[in-house]
């Protein structure tokens, strides 16, 4: 077993050029021939995980399509960056979801994006573009311009049934519109009576070319804005991500005191996400009460959240380089008052909650996940915590200032729904520790760096614990203050493959509990599946009548 | 019997009604809060620094060049409230208020326009830059430098490569 | 003539006070939220709306989906009759009892049946969801009416109510036994399955719309109330003066939904098969109970 960091980095010497591109981030540049062996390694025999795989076209710069797959090793706190060069003309390399099935999502959006053709993948539809995209424009690639792209697609009129064959159970559409779920998704549920024998899901509905207008038109200071609107709850994460990678890319010391006051947000918006997602949970399984009492205290922390940034959820405290606002010493003994109440009235409510007969029969040994089919599928945050795997990027890549706190990782074994409550629960608690640690010893000193510039080409990797799981952002920065590619990487990117293994078995009125407790957040394109139960055809609504507005 | 209920139900009472009726009742943001941008006409100088940096160009602007006239466009219907144009004017005309009622049944009480009237370059004739720019960089220039800024920026450079031409010679 | 004149002004007053009492649940429910609440009388501004608007059919629809609404309403205005409610006079007749279960059970079948038709995924799984319950509440219910029945040697509910003088033990628990079914029976958690809504989308009620709607919801209020009001009959002693009774309809009525609606803040869904296994225990106590009863005379 290879534990220290040398010999990890002997061994991916062996395999390639490495290139250490800032702090325990490294990247691993090797042919495709060998990408299988050394994932493969990465995954599994060094106990990493698969993170995200990030697709580039690159000919502008060295004539070739880049191909990342990111790996996390926690044990030895390490970033390695595995990266593919593809050939331009056959645009093939071998594929990884052999191995690692969790890549299966990741490979198939490169294939949309810039029609990277995966060898031996085992499903290499269309995951984000619609069905009746036409062939053969990959909208990420560096040539497509978004205004011809425009153009083109509203004269095109294609449409594309795809027809199935008829089937002997009974099938459920959640979704795209589903009152359990609250973003557009869709899940076919394949039912027996009330018992569910299949599973599947399309999502996607809402992708917005967010990485396409950041790269296309925004300036470096301007995508953190756009970054934060990426999730409706948990949006300054994905900003705080987004500026360590551009600061870990340009190498730029961000002030402790910046540090700290990202640390303090982070750990108010965990508390108010996790609060939001008992209120919905409650609400699942039926306990109105619940939802209307957690969300009177999460009201708390909404309230505390804009008297420090000025915003209830949007923050927009980060700029590359440091954060906009000071915390000064009033808003911190208001912060430490209203924390006090919250975990008051917290320990008071939620513990008792958690406690009812409905809650607990609804929710123990419900939708199970195991510690197998979790590390298959490379699952993140609070739902891998649930079946029993630790991982925390605050604890094993620490960024802002948590290198500087204590905190403990929760982690249980039992992989049901009631055992990722039990871990947000702590993580709550968890948090209003860490918040008091912070707010008591932030330090004095600058906002922001000094001499914010931003060279080109290079890569950085920006990681954050969001408060699903872990967030992952590839920057590479380009020329005139822009980003040449970004890609961020939501958790649930990961976490919702893993619902399909859960629902399996279940009963129908436990499918939107499970569903939701890995607390999903859709950011996904337009195009919507009506299945007729009859004549079992799908119709799939066509671009154009979405540009309609149809 | 032991039931968390009980517990519930009394935290409840103690906690009493804490909605509000809002359409009905007003609610207030507090300090600091990033609400609707609003222009101080007297103050814009028209220098553009917003619309520059706005991230989701909520900020615009406009040169009618027969006229003279520089329109520099605040549209409600974009902005992120992200307060990036607070951040960046040298003037301070464009601030954040703590208001966040928005909605109206006219779109045009979205916008917010400001018109500058613009000065001529005294070379080429051309529409340049807004006559309060000028006053405004005026401020910051040394007198016997001042009559360059009546000039428009090609006419300028060219001027000054011609001062410096002579100064080498 | 009198007599029917008497029965018409009950079902109309009882009308008008329906959607008042849900109005006033829930206000209440709200406040034991820690919210404001609607208006009382947002359920009749609800339903005022619901009627003026028109319904919007499926594709697939047929007749029964159209009419059941209808006759569900029909049955529940027809059971109303047949329980004293603000007087002590109703339609009483040899067997009403039967009259009463019968028009309590056919409006659940005419709900499940309508919703069948409608061809919705969810509400047809509702509809399941709503026949396994309902067999089984009405099992429940004919089998206290029954232990009823026994208990006064009668099928008039006229003579029935109330149940109590005599205090036996068999009255008493079948008392408590019928309110506990009754509550099931009016939808309220942890047992409003049929018609969970983020399960399955207010299931049996997912495809009806504007004025059947609000037929159906209206519907439901009646039988709380039809509910409601049996209780009240099977408590309230005979010898309170005609002009009290009214009031002291009202009050117990009042008290009951409080009650009720108190209860229901507090609990979570079940999923179905935990709301059979809690309906399948009390089926052998009732049977004791009405052995019980059986022997007692």
């Amino acid at each position: 077993m290879l534990t220290s960091i040398t010999e990890i980095l002997n061994l991916l010497k062996k395999y390639g050029k490495v290139e250490k591109i800032h702090k325990d981030t490294y990247v691993v540049e090797i042919s495709p021939g060998k990408v299988r062996e050394l994932c493969e390694i990465l995954h599994w025999k060094l106990n990493g995980h698969f993170s995200v795989t990030v697709g580039s076209d690159e000919r502008p710069v060295n004539g070739y399509f880049g191909v990342y797959h990111v790996f996390l090793l926690d044990k030895q706190k390490l970033s390695v960056i595995v990266h593919v060069k593809v050939n331009p003309v056959t645009l093939k390399i071998p594929s990884i979801t052999p191995i690692i099935p969790g890549a299966n999502w990741h490979e198939r959006e490169a294939h949309d994006f810039f029609g990277i053709f995966f060898e031996e993948h085992p499903n290499l539809e269309r995951l984000i573009l619609p069905y009746d995209w036409p062939e053969g424009i990959h909208p990420l690639r560096k040539d497509v311009n978004v205004r011809e792209l425009r153009y083109k697609l509203l004269k095109k009129e294609t449409g594309l049934v795809v027809e199935k064959k008829a089937e002997e159970e009974y099938i459920v559409p959640i979704g795209p519109y589903h009152p359990a779920l609250h973003e557009p998704e869709y899940f076919e549920l394949y039912v027996e009576g009330e018992k569910i024998v299949d599973a599947r899901y399309k999502g996607f509905h809402v992708h917005r070319g967010i990485e396409k207008v950041a790269e296309e038109r925004l300036t470096i200071n301007q995508v953190p804005f756009i970054a934060e609107r990426i999730c409706g709850i948990c949006g300054y994460t994905h900003n705080v991500a987004y500026c360590q990678a551009v600061e870990n890319a340009a190498r730029i010391d961000v002030p402790l005191r910046a540090k700290y006051i990202r640390s303090i947000l982070l750990e108010i918006e965990r508390v108010h996400s996790h609060l939001l997602w008992f209120g919905v949970l409650f609400h699942l399984l039926g306990f109105d009460t619940g939802f209307m009492m957690t969300w009177l205290v999460r009201e708390k922390i909404m309230d505390l959240a804009e008297i420090l940034t000025g915003n209830r959820k949007n923050y927009g405290m980060n700029l590359v380089g440091g954060v906009r606002r000071d915390i000064n010493e009033e808003k911190i003994k208001l912060s430490l008052e209203t924390l006090d109440y919250v975990e008051y009235k917290l320990r008071k409510i939620l513990d008792k909650m958690l406690k009812l007969k409905e809650i607990t029969s609804r929710t123990k040994e419900i939708g199970l996940l195991s510690r197998e089919e979790a590390r298959k599928l490379s699952v993140v945050g609070p739902v891998a915590r649930a079946s029993g795997i630790s991982t925390d990027v605050r604890r094993y890549h620490p960024y802002a200032a948590y290198s500087e706190l204590e905190f403990k990782v929760p982690v249980y074994d039992a992989g049901d729904v009631y055992s990722r409550a039990l871990v947000r629960y702590d993580e709550i608690f968890e948090s209003i520790s860490m918040l008091k640690q912070l707010l008591k010893n932030i330090p004095k000193g600058d906002l922001t760096a000094e001499n914010v510039k931003v060279p080109e080409y290079r890569k950085g990797l920006g990681l954050t614990e969001a408060p699903r799981g872990e967030n992952v952002h590839l920057v590479i920065t380009g020329r005139e203050n822009k980003v040449y590619r970004w890609r961020p990487r939501a958790p649930s990117y990961n976490n919702v493959p893993s619902t399909l293994v859960m629902l399996k078995g279940e009963k129908l009125a436990d499918a939107p509990a499970i569903i939701a407790s890995i607390d999903p957040c859709f950011s996904c394109t337009d195009h919507v599946v009506v299945i007729d139960v009859r004549t079992n055809v799908k119709q799939v609504l066509r671009l154009k009548e979405i540009a309609r507005g149809k | 019997m032991k039931t968390p209920r009980i517990d519930i139900f009394k935290e409840a009472l103690k906690t009493g009604v804490v909605t509000k009726k809002y359409p009905f009742e007003p609610v207030e943001a507090p300090e600091g809060f990033r609400g609707k941008p609003s222009i101080d006409f007297e103050k814009c100088i028209g220098c553009e620094a917003c619309v520059n940096i706005c991230p989701p160009n909520a900020l615009s602007v406009e040169i009618d060049t027969k006229r003279g006239i520089k329109r520099v466009m605040l549209f409600l219907g974009r902005c992120i409230f992200c307060g990036r144009c607070q951040d960046v004017c040298p003037t301070e005309a464009i601030k954040l208020s703590r208001e966040f009622e928005l909605s109206s049944l006219n779109s045009k009480d979205l916008y917010q326009i400001v018109e500058l009237k613009m000065a001529k370059c005294k070379i080429c004739g051309r529409y340049y830059a807004t006559v309060r720019q000028i006053l405004f960089t005026a401020k910051n220039v040394p007198k016997d430098q001042r009559p360059l800024l009546l000039l428009c920026d090609e006419c300028r450079s060219k001027v000054s490569a011609k001062h410096i031409s002579y100064a080498r010679w | 003539m009198e007599y029917i004149a008497i029965v018409l002004a009950n079902i109309v007053a009882i009308l008008i006070i329906a959607p008042i009492i849900d109005g006033i649940e829930r206000k209440i429910k709200a406040k034991l939220q820690c919210r404001k609440g609607p208006p009382i009388l947002q359920t009749w501004y609800d339903l005022v709306k619901l009627f003026r608007r028109p319904s919007i059919v499926t594709e697939e629809y047929s007749l029964a989906y159209v009419i059941s609404p209808y006759i569900i309403f029909a049955n529940m205005t027809l059971a109303l009759a047949l329980v004293p409610s603000f007087t002590r006079i109703s339609l009483s007749f040899f067997g009403d009892i039967i009259v009463l279960v019968y028009l309590i059970a056919s409006s659940s079948i005419f709900l499940a049946i309508g919703s069948i038709s409608s061809g919705n995924v969810f509400a047809t799984i509702g509809a399941n969801r709503e026949i396994s319950l309902a067999t089984l509440s009405k099992l429940l219910m004919a089998l206290v009416l029954a232990t009823f029945a026994t208990l006064k040697r009668a099928l008039t509910l006229g003579s029935i109510f109330p149940i109590i003088p005599p205090y036996t033990l068999s009255a008493i628990i079948s008392i408590i036994l019928f309110a506990i079914i009754a509550y099931i029976d009016c939808y309220k958690l942890p047992f409003d399955i049929p018609e969970a809504e983020p399960e399955i989308i207010d299931g049996i009620l997912v495809e009806y719309s504007g004025k059947s709607l609000g037929v159906l919801k209206y519907s439901t209020y009646l039988k709380r109330i039809l509910l409601f009001t049996i209780i009240v009959d099977l408590i309230l002693p005979r010898n309170i003066p005609t002009l009290l009774l009214p009031i002291s309809y009202f009050t117990f009525l009042l008290a009951l939904s409080i009650t009720y609606v108190c209860v229901e803040t507090y609990f979570g869904r079940l999923r179905i098969d935990q709301a059979l296994k809690f309906m399948k225990t009390m089926v052998p106590i009732l049977l004791v109970v009405w052995f019980i009863a059986y022997l007692h005379y």
